[in-house]
Formats: structure tokens, sequence, C-alpha cells
């Protein structure tokens, strides 16, 4: 794993990160990065000029004893332009905390724009994971520093270079003293901060593992385990594996980087210090300089030119630092591109504008389009011999099927785990690319409709559905409702959903904030209540398809009934898909499909099959039997 | 220490005493030096070697040279000599603190495993009712996640500190040498510094406080589009304009935020920036130097170099004192909360009992028990008696929130009961060590987690070499439910791997297992290992239950076992719970009825309370609540009846 991360950190050079970054913030806030620049070079000379000019000023006019009056005058000038510089500095710093904002909220915008159009297939690709939602969870404002420490850096070479022109100047010989140490740094500095990026990249798996083992240790969800069984030994040992870990790679690295930096401090001193100090000795001794000032003032401007390249090399580094994370938010904008290209293209070809004004507007946009093409109703469904496998994996879960369901049809997909019942789903619904073959809604193909558009055909209950951090209104409509009209349906729907008892019970009806992420006093919901939350967003929408994978899960049977009840009743005409290990809920559908190792191995209403006294009727048996046994 | 005490000194935090929080700060270093003490020396010899090092380079030595070369009176070897013997040393004393750090970094990360190690070990003594209580999150995970930042700033930062007063005594005392007058300006400066700077801070931290409470709403919303788990959702709802309305809210306010105080700490910078550096340190110094050099003709050029720059780094150092001082109160800060959690004494967890539990099964008995959860205001469980004896199955059945799975947690002492009593053979659970009682109860909880470990580990749920290989133990024979299958790859090496794969038989894994690329020893989910195997939903519940198998407790409690298995998986799981538990006392939790219907007794739960109980034929007899769930879900299931469709 380790290794694997390195690799593909090393195709990017430092610099090439911070420039992509740079170009970023950018797009986001021209103004703010000029100003930064013209801050921090303006910045560079004025600290160079007063470091080295000034005080080779002072020091001559105290060896040459002239008037105070003099002496005066510059000082008062320098002080002037450095209140000036100052102001200059707090106005950026004011600047930073709004132009931080703006590059947050262009790079969100980003961030969604991608996310509606990568696949789902790709998001549960682990290395997409491992790659983007950590990198995507980390502070999304370093690139804004990355931009500020690489323009400091560019003040640093500014100051470098008016001190070299004041060396010059006074003795173009001091030049050499300054130059050598500073190849030696640069050369050093590189290598160094190349072993300390190593050292982090090391060090990330033996991180993960102690990041992990502490998570398990203060999650709730963990608690009880840890306490019955001898977990917690076992987490105990990779935690004391991770830190030995991280400790064994420092170790290697560090030590590489002591060195660097005792050659660093001895060429400095050395060449800096020693040199410059023997060879000024020289001038004004042997060879019979008296410009003793100016000479002492130099030695401050050898110093100021090797610290300027040094502060640079710093400032990039930490720049180059913050660029990196920067690096897997342009990648995750940009490379994914490819892959969706092939479903991008297929869409524009279709006559069907793309609107993103309102659902409804979609919806009647891909309704036309659908029937101008074909009179074929939207919930008429053929499956053409559809393969699926996962990328890199050769087993076929979903095996050359071929189905057709007309409108109006309740079809349940019954079978053990992993027959393949919730991927069968998710390629109707277009969220997976098929492997093979093809899938026809309302007799077109479902690759030629806009995505968007066609995702509305569908009402979804996801075995994983999830609750947001929004009111309650918005977590059933999915949107912000904005009629009366619109209110009244989210409160129809939870009703109908049973979540009515619990509605009473909110503050704020509908507009009670779910979770505490936010609110003090956010509604918490059990898992019972958030099952019928996401049930009633199916009820909400009044789609064309609706789908139900196994969302009756976490409901006491009671609930279950009536929630089967309710759904069947407003799904009438409307085809509908559900997933139930309780056979006792597929046997209200009008059709069952039997699924076993990626194809349907019966299909036929209960009845049918209960005759057939195939797979399906022993499976039902085999649940039924507690309930028959007792009469 | 008991919780509503740390509730109360939480909400007095903001009054610590300077005392307190230098008592703590002396804490968390004993502590880090109990660790590796010659780490903690190391860094401050460094440390103050270096301030001295400092201290001459730029000023003592830079004198002591301006004076050789201005007058005749030293020739150029004497000169050479002096810089020689100079540099060297600046060189060697330079150097030990240049590369300090880096060698020192290691150790430090070494260190911080160790101080994390133990209060990782703290957390499991932690009462479970711990997680319950809402500032335990804020609190302890916070401590956790900063420790590392922490120590390393407590122990760096007190490094610091030391080498920038020794460089600040150094300087100060050659000022003093040559004109007192001087020390004024620098000191001067800090005081300045001192002041405006806390007016800062202040102010930074207010509006850090205020944009993070923004930024995590922002965060939110920015998760959402990333996050694989709400990838589906994005896709196939509109959900995205909500959130981006949120989104965009959050950052509007933040922009005002930054406005209001970016326009303050600006101010403060400039008035602190101009004063200190440019009126005091640009202006005076220089002119006050020159005026003693041309009009008083009091000092020379060397003087000049020298002064001007001991107090340019006189007041660096200060500064730096200020900054540091800053950091060590909040590490001082931080540490209180470290300290509380490290002193925590535990009610429950690991706590002796003066009776040794016993050996043979026995009789578990409620007596009028009920519990309420800290902090609130009913009580979750009323008035509750049962008693299970030894292999008998009891089924607890009701609704979502009856309090079924909390019951089932105070019998395995996970909480202590309010009122009444639980008694194992006889006796108060509370009388026995609260370890070895627990070692009486195989579970399924409701939401079992698998963790990154080995397969075997996670059915184990212990370190592999603790458990003694008694290979007499393990006799009864491995039933393959899935036929002839090849045990191949899986041939069990120890008496312990045999028992795991005989438990991942009987609870329905052995198929997967079969699949698996490396057998009892794949590593489970991703979490680090790339060739880590995610199972899913239906697959890790099967490795919950072979827990229990593995472990076969006296008692085995399950609480909605088969939630995620297809029919067939539950029908053998059910199977094989009778088959293999004879002799165990289980106890179900389920909403399926017809799993629970040959329990040997049933307890309905309404609202915390048992509304009926007695065996599946005495409730249907009843005719109450039990009876019309039970009908309800037979309903479907009886073949040959017509359905009354809805």
């Amino acid at each position: 794993m380790g290794e694997q991360v390195m690799e593909q950190e090393k195709k990017i050079s430092i610099f090439g990160a911070i420039k992509n970054a740079v170009r970023l913030i950018y797009q986001a806030d021209k103004r703010f990065v000029w100003f930064s620049i013209y801050k921090n070079t303006t910045e560079g000379i004025f600290n160079a000029l007063k470091a080295i000019y000034l005080i080779k000023f002072i020091y001559e006019c105290i060896q040459n004893g002239v008037d105070f009056e003099k002496l005066f005058w510059m000082v008062s000038v320098f002080c002037i332009i450095h209140i000036i510089i100052h102001l200059t500095s707090a106005y950026h710093s004011y600047c930073l905390k709004i132009s931080e904002m703006k590059v947050y909220r262009y790079i969100f915008s980003g961030i969604i724009e991608k996310a509606k159009k990568i696949p789902v297939s790709q998001y549960e690709n682990p290395k997409f994971y491992d790659k983007f939602s950590r990198a995507l969870d980390q502070q999304m404002l370093r690139g804004i520093w990355g931009m500020i420490f690489a323009t400091l850096g560019i003040g640093d070479i500014c100051g470098g270079l008016v001190a070299v022109f004041m060396l010059a100047n006074v003795d173009v010989v001091l030049i050499l003293f300054a130059i050598l140490p500073v190849l030696g740094s640069l050369y050093l500095g590189l290598r160094e901060s190349r072993e300390e990026f190593m050292a982090r990249q090391d060090e990330t798996f033996g991180n993960r593992k102690m990041e992990y083992a502490k998570r398990v240790f203060y999650e709730k969800k963990y608690a009880s385990e840890l306490r019955l069984y001898q977990m917690a030994k076992v987490m105990f040992r990779v935690h004391k594996e991770g830190y030995t870990e991280r400790y064994e790679k420092n170790r290697v690295h560090y030590r590489k980087i002591g060195l660097y930096r005792i050659l660093e401090t001895m060429l400095f001193v050395g060449l800096v210090t020693l040199g410059s100090y023997l060879y000024i000795a020289y001038r004004l001794k042997v060879a019979g300089s008296t410009a003793v000032a100016a000479y002492i003032a130099m030695i401050a401007a050898v110093g100021y030119v090797v610290n300027s390249v040094n502060g640079a090399i710093e400032n990039f580094s930490q720049s180059g630092k913050r660029c990196m994370y920067m690096q897997y938010i342009t990648e995750f904008m940009e490379c994914e591109e490819e892959k969706e290209e092939d479903f991008e293209e297929k869409g524009q070809e279709l006559p069907v504008e793309k609107s993103t004004e309102k659902r409804t507007d979609d919806m009647s946009a891909a309704k036309a389009g659908a029937d101008a093409g074909n009179i074929l109703p939207v919930g008429d469904i053929r499956f053409e011999s559809v393969s699926y496998h996962y990328a890199g994996s050769e087993r076929l879960i979903l095996d050359h099927l071929n189905l057709h369901v007309k409108q109006g049809e309740h079809v349940a997909l019954v079978g053990e785990n992993g027959a393949g019942k919730t991927t069968f789903v998710k390629l109707l619904m277009g969220l997976y690319p098929l492997s093979e073959g093809k899938i026809n809604v309302g007799g077109k193909n479902i690759k030629s409709y806009p995505p968007e558009a066609y995702h509305d055909f569908f009402g979804t209950v996801f075995q994983d559905f999830q609750i947001f951090s929004l009111p309650l209104c918005e977590n059933v409509w999915m949107r912000t409702p904005e009629s009366e009209k619109e209110r009244e349906k989210i409160t129809e729907a939870l009703k109908k959903a049973q979540f009515a008892e619990v509605l009473q019970k909110m503050p704020s009806g509908i507009d009670t904030y779910l979770t505490k992420e936010f609110e003090e006093n956010g509604f918490v919901c059990s898992g019972g209540e958030a099952q019928k939350i996401a049930i009633a967003r199916v009820f909400a929408k009044d789609p064309e398809i609706v789908i139900l994978d196994e969302p009756s899960s976490a409901l006491d049977p009671i609930s279950e009934y009536h929630m089967y009840q309710n759904m069947m009743e407003a799904s009438k005409g409307k085809t509908v898909f559900f997933i139930s290990h309780r056979m006792s809920s597929a046997r209200l559908a009008d059709r069952i499909l039997f699924l076993e190792n990626g194809t349907i191995v019966e299909d036929g209403s209960h009845d049918e099959l209960m005759r057939k006294n195939g797979r399906y009727a022993e499976m039902f048996r085999m649940q039924a039997k507690n309930y028959q046994d007792s009469h | 220490m008991k919780m509503k005490d740390i509730n109360k000194k939480e909400t007095k935090k903001e009054k610590i005493s300077v005392f307190r929080i230098l008592s703590n700060y002396a804490y968390l270093l004993r502590y880090a030096g109990k660790k590796d003490a010659l780490l903690i020396y190391g860094i401050f010899f460094s440390f103050l070697v270096g301030g001295v090092g400092y201290a001459c380079m730029d000023t003592v030595f830079l004198r002591a040279f301006i004076n050789y070369l201005s007058g005749d009176a030293y020739s150029f070897r004497e000169t050479a000599v002096l810089i020689v013997t100079a540099t060297t040393l600046m060189a060697v004393l330079m150097s030990i603190t240049r590369c300090a750090e880096s060698f020192t970094r290691p150790r430090m990360i070494r260190l911080v495993g160790m101080m994390q190690e133990e209060m990782i070990h703290k957390v499991v003594d932690m009462d479970l009712m711990y997680y319950d209580c809402d500032s335990y999150y804020d609190d302890f995970v916070v401590t956790a996640s900063q420790l590392e930042e922490m120590v390393e700033m407590a122990v760096y930062d007190l490094g610091r500190m030391g080498s920038n007063v020794m460089t600040v005594l150094v300087l100060s005392g050659l000022i003093t040498t040559i004109n007192p007058v001087i020390v004024i300006f620098p000191v001067l400066g800090f005081l300045i510094n001192l002041f405006s700077r806390f007016r800062i801070i202040k102010l930074e931290y207010d509006y850090y406080v205020k944009r993070e409470t923004l930024m995590r709403r922002a965060d939110y919303s920015k998760r959402v589009f990333y996050q694989p788990e709400y990838a589906k959702e994005i896709k196939l709802s509109h959900i995205e304009i909500p959130l981006e309305k949120q989104f965009h809210a959050a950052i509007d306010e933040t922009i005002e935020i930054g406005k209001y105080y970016g326009v303050r700490i600006s101010l403060w910078s400039v008035v602190n920036w101009v004063t200190v550096f440019t009126i005091l340190s640009g202006f005076c110094v220089p002119l006050y130097l020159g005026y003693l050099a041309l009009v008083r003709r009091s000092i020379g050029l060397g003087e000049v170099a020298a002064l001007d720059n001991a107090q340019g780094t006189v007041r660096n150092r200060l500064d730096s004192v200020n900054y540091c001082v800053d950091r060590i109160q909040r590490a001082g800060l931080f540490c209180e909360k470290f300290r509380i959690f490290m002193d925590y004494e535990s009610r429950i967890e690991h706590k002796r009992g003066e009776c040794e539990i016993p050996r043979q099964r026995e009789v578990l008995r409620l007596r009028d028990i009920s519990f309420r959860y800290d902090g609130a205001k009913h009580d979750t469980l009323k008035h509750i008696s049962m008693e299970i004896r030894p292999g008998e199955k009891v089924a607890l059945v009701g609704e979502n929130g009856a309090g079924k799975s909390t019951l089932v947690k105070l019998l395995m002492r996970l909480y202590d009961v309010t009122d009444g009593s639980i008694e194992y053979g006889g006796r108060d659970i509370k009388a026995y060590d609260t370890d070895a009682y627990r070692e009486v109860f195989g579970s399924v909880f409701q939401d079992y987690q698998i963790y990154a470990a080995s397969l075997e580990e996670n059915v184990l749920m212990d370190e592999l070499e603790a458990v003694p290989v008694n290979a007499g133990q393990e006799t009864e024979e491995i039933h393959f439910n899935d036929g002839d299958v090849d045990a191949g790859k899986n041939e069990p090496e120890t008496a312990g791997q045999k028992k795991v794969i005989a438990a991942l038989c009987k609870g329905g894994f052995f198929k997967r297992l079969q699949t698996l690329p490396a057998g009892l020893s794949t590593p489970l989910t991703r979490e680090f290992m790339e060739n880590g195997v995610n199972l899913s939903g239906g697959e890790t519940q099967k490795v919950a239950i072979s827990r229990v198998f593995a472990k076969n407790p006296q008692i085995a409690i399950l609480d909605e076992p088969s939630s995620a298995l297809d029919p067939r998986a539950e029908y053998e799981l059910n199977h094989n719970i009778m088959k293999y538990l004879s002799d165990t006392s289980v106890i179900f939790i389920s909403h399926r009825l017809s799993t629970t219907k040959d329990a040997d007794r049933i307890y309905m739960f309404e609202k915390g309370e048992i509304v009926e109980d007695g065996t599946h034929e005495e409730l249907m007899a009843l005719n109450g609540k039990y009876a019309e769930m039970f009908e309800l879900q037979a309903k479907y299931y009886k073949e040959n009846e017509e359905i009354l469709l809805l």
C-alpha cells in the first residue's frame, strides 16, 4: 500500500503541485494572488534594503563621523516606508480572511459538479476512497497558504538579489562567500525536503493503524463489544505496531535529515562566517583597505543572501506540502472526466436539452424526449443480455440476464445474499456502467438519457440510506420546499410512511433540524425512524419507478405491514422493484424473480412458483414453517 | 471520578488558575519524562546550548572582531586566530540545536505513541455509560487527537523558552556592560507587544471559534459529495440544492465575521508593528546609538554594531518567549482534560469482586429492576423481573425502542441497574469480578462490528497467542453445511484454528471461507490493508454469530442475529443454535416471531415493561399483543389461503 501511494505521489513534482494549486486559486480569486505577490516582493526588497543598505549607511556615518542630522533623515525615510509596508501587510491579512472563503466556495462548486458526474461504481472503488475521500476530508484552505508561502519564497529571492547587488557594489569577491553556501543549501535543502517527504509517505501506513485503533476505542459502536470480548488486546497490538513502525521509518529518514542539517551548518559557518571574516580581515589588515564600516555591513549582507535562499527553500517546501494536498483536489476535478466521457457524450447526442432549472422541467423534457422517440411508457423495462463484473474482478455478479418488465408490474427480487439483487437495481438506475448488454427503459437505451433526467424516474430506498443534517422537510423532499403545497405533500408523505406519531412530538414540525451535528436541539432518529423518513422520500417524490432495497429491515412487524400496505397502494400502476428477505413481503408482488449466481432461475407469480415447487417454494416454506406449525 | 464532577470541571474550564495550568504542564512533562527521560533532557540541553551560541554570534564576537579590525593594535594573525576560535565554537553550538530537532523527532513519535497507548487502555477501562455523556466526545476525542501535537508543543516549547531566556540573559549582560539604557527599548517593545498581542490573540480566538462552528456546517455539506455512502442519493435526488444553500449561507456568514474581526485584528497589528518595530526598534535605537557615537562620542563602531544587533535579538527573543507562554498555556489547558481522563476511576470496569464466579451454569435472576440512562427523564426499563435457568431459551420481543437491547446490556453489566438487582448463582452480580462475570456471556450485539484484523481474530475476538491450545477439548466434529467441500488450505493447524473453523461453519460462513485467499488469516476491511476483504452485510453478521459459537459461553445473547440473513441462512442458523447451543442459556431478541416461537419462554416488551410472558402456546391462547403481532406476520405465509390484498 505504502509503496503504491508513493509511486503515485512521485509523479508530481513539488513545483508542479504548486503550479496547479496557484492556478486553482488564481481562478478563484485573481486579485488576491496579485496582491500577495505585490505585498511579499515589496516586503522582501524593503527588508533587504533596511538590513543592509541602512546598516551600511549608519556604520559609515559613524566611522566617518558625519553630521547627526544626515543620519536622522535617512532613518526617518526608512521608518516612513516601513509604516507603509505595515499597512499593506495588515490589509493583506484582512483580505486573506475573505479570500479563503472565496477559494473554498470555488472548490466546493467544483466538487459538486464533479460528484454529480462520477459513476457510483467509482465511489465504491477502495482506491478512490483512499485517494480522494481522505484527501478531500482535509482542510480545503491549505492551498491558499500554499500560494502565500510561494509568494513569500519569491519575496525572499528578491531580497537575496538586492543583497547580492549590494555585495557586488562593495567587493565582488564577497559574492563568492555567499554563492557557495547557497549552492550547498540548495542541494542539501532539496535532499532534506525529499527525505522529509519520504518519511511522511513511509509512515502513512503506521499512521493509519494508529488512527484506526484510536477510533475503535473512541466510537461508541465498538464500546460494548470491546468490553465483552478481548478484542481490545488485538487493537492494542495494532496501535503499538502503528507507532513502532512510524518510529522505525522516521528514524532512518531523520538520521539523514540531521546529518544534512549539520553539514548545512558547517557550510554556513565555515564559508559565510569563517571565510568572509578572514577575507575581510585580510582586506583591511593586509591589503590596506580602510572601508571598515562597509565591509562589516557586508558580513550581514553575506548572511542575508544565504538566509534568503534558505528562507525561500523553506517557504517553497512549506508551500509544496500544502499544495500536495490540493493536488488531490485538482486530480479529483480533472482525471475522472475520462471515465465519464463515454456516458456523457452519448447523453449529449440526444436531442433532449439538459435543463438544470427545475426537476419538473427536467422530467417533462426527458419524458418529451422519450415520447418523441417511442410510445412505450417509462415503466417498461427490458434487460438484454446484461452482465456486470467489478473492475479488476473476473466474477460475473450478473450473468447475461434477460428480462422484460411491463409498466405497472410489481416485481420482487428474491434470492440468497450475494445473488446479485442489489447490483440488479443499481444497474437499472444507471449507477453502474454495464459490462455487457443493454437496458432499455421506455423503449430507449438508458445510456441515451441525460443522467440527471434519467435518475429522476426513480424513487428509491436503499439498504444504506442516509439521513442528512438538514431540516426534516428537506430530508424528505430532497430539496427546499418552495410552496405551501409542497409542504403539505411532505407531511402527507411522512404520514404514509408511519411517521405521523413522531412528527407530532417534534418541536418545529417538518422544519425540525435532524441530527445534532449543528443544532443543539436537533432531532436524532432511531434506526426505524430514519427508515421511515427514507420511505417518505419515495412517497413525496412520486416517481415513475419505485425501487425498495430491503426497506423494512429495521422496522418492527407492525410498522412493516403498514409500510408495505401504503407503498403498494401509492404505487398502483407504477413499476415497482423490491428486494426483501421476508418472503411474506415478496408475496405481495405480481411477479417474483428468484436470482441465483447472477441469473434468474425462477420467474412467475407466487402461486405459479409455489406450484413449480422449485427454489422459491423451498425458501418460502423454510421461512413459513415456523408460522404454520402453530395451527 | 464521577462523570458529574467532570462536567462541573468542564464548565469551569475558563477559570482555571495559572497555578493549575502550570501544575498541569508539569504533570504532562513528568508523564512524558517517565516514558523517555533521555529524550526530554536531551531536547532541553540542546536548546539551552544553542541559545548561548546564537546569542554570541552577532554580538560579542562581532564586537570583538570590529575592535580587532578598527585599530592597528592587532595584527592579521591575531585577528585570524580570533576568527577561527570563535567560528569553531559557533559551529559546534549551532549544529547541536540544528540537528536536535531531527534526531529527536522519531523518538518523539514513539513517546507520543506510548502515551496514547496508555490513554486507549484507559478508555477501555471506562464504564460504558460514559459514552452516553455528551461531553465525552467533545472532550476526550479531542484530547486523543491533540495529544501528539500537545506533547510536542509542551516539550519543544519549553526547550525554546529556555533557549530564549538564555539568549536574553547573555545579551542583557553584554548590553549592561556597555550602556544599560539600550535595554529599555527592547523591554518596552516587549511590553507593548505583550499587551497588543493579548488583544489580538483574544480577537483571533473569538474569530476562530465562530468560524469553526460555521465551517463545520460548510465542511459537512462538502463531505456529502465525495463520501461513498452518499454517492447514490446524490445521483438520484436533488439534495445537493439544500446542501449547497447551507454551504453558501455558512460561507457568507464566515465572510461577514471575517470582515468584522479582520478590521480589528489588522488595526491592532498595525499599532503593534508600528510602535514596536518601526518607532522603537527602527527609529529610536539607531538614532540613540548614532547620538552616542556621533554627538557624545562615547562608543565606537564595534559597540554600535553589537548593541544594535543585541537589542534586536533581545526583542525577538522576548517575542518568542511571549509566544511560548501562549503555547504553554494552551498545553496546560489541554492537559486539564488529559489529567482528568488519566485519573478517572471506573465503577464497573475491572472491578474486583469478593466472590469467585461459579464454574457450573447457574440461574440468572432479575429482581424488579429499573433503569434510567444518565440525564434521561424517564426510565427505559421499569420493574422487570425474570429468571433464566441454565439451558433455557428465552425470547424478548416487542416494538422498536421497547427497551430490549438495554436490558441485555444490563445483564452483561455494561451498565448497572438503577433499581432492583440482577443475581447470578444466587448472588448479586456486583459481588463478582466484572471481567470474570462477563466471561459467562457470548453476545451478538445489534450493531456488531468487524475489526481491521485477521478473520481468525475477528472470530476469537482475542489475541491468537493468548488462546490456550488444549487439543483435547475440541472433540466435536466439524459439520460442513455445504456438503462435501474440501477443507483444503483451511486445514486447521492449531486447536485454536480448529475451534474457529468449527465456529464459522456453525455460523454459516464456511462457504465464503473457502473463497478467501488466505483462509483464516485473511485480513478484514481495507482500513489499512490493501488486500483486506470487505464483507457484505450478511457475511458480517455470520462472522459476528460465529463469535458466540467460538466462545461457547454459558449464556448467549443474540440481539436480532438474523436481520441481514437470507431465509435459508436464517433457517440454518436457527437450526445450528438449537443444535450446538443446547446446553447454553440463550436470550434472543427478534422481530421475526417465527424465530422466537420455539423459545421456552417469551417476554413481550412494551415501553420498558413486560406486558405478556409465557410460551408461544400460552401467549397465543391469551390472544393479546403477541398473538396479534404473530398473526400479522404469519398471515402471508399461509400457503393455501387467499391473501386479502390491501
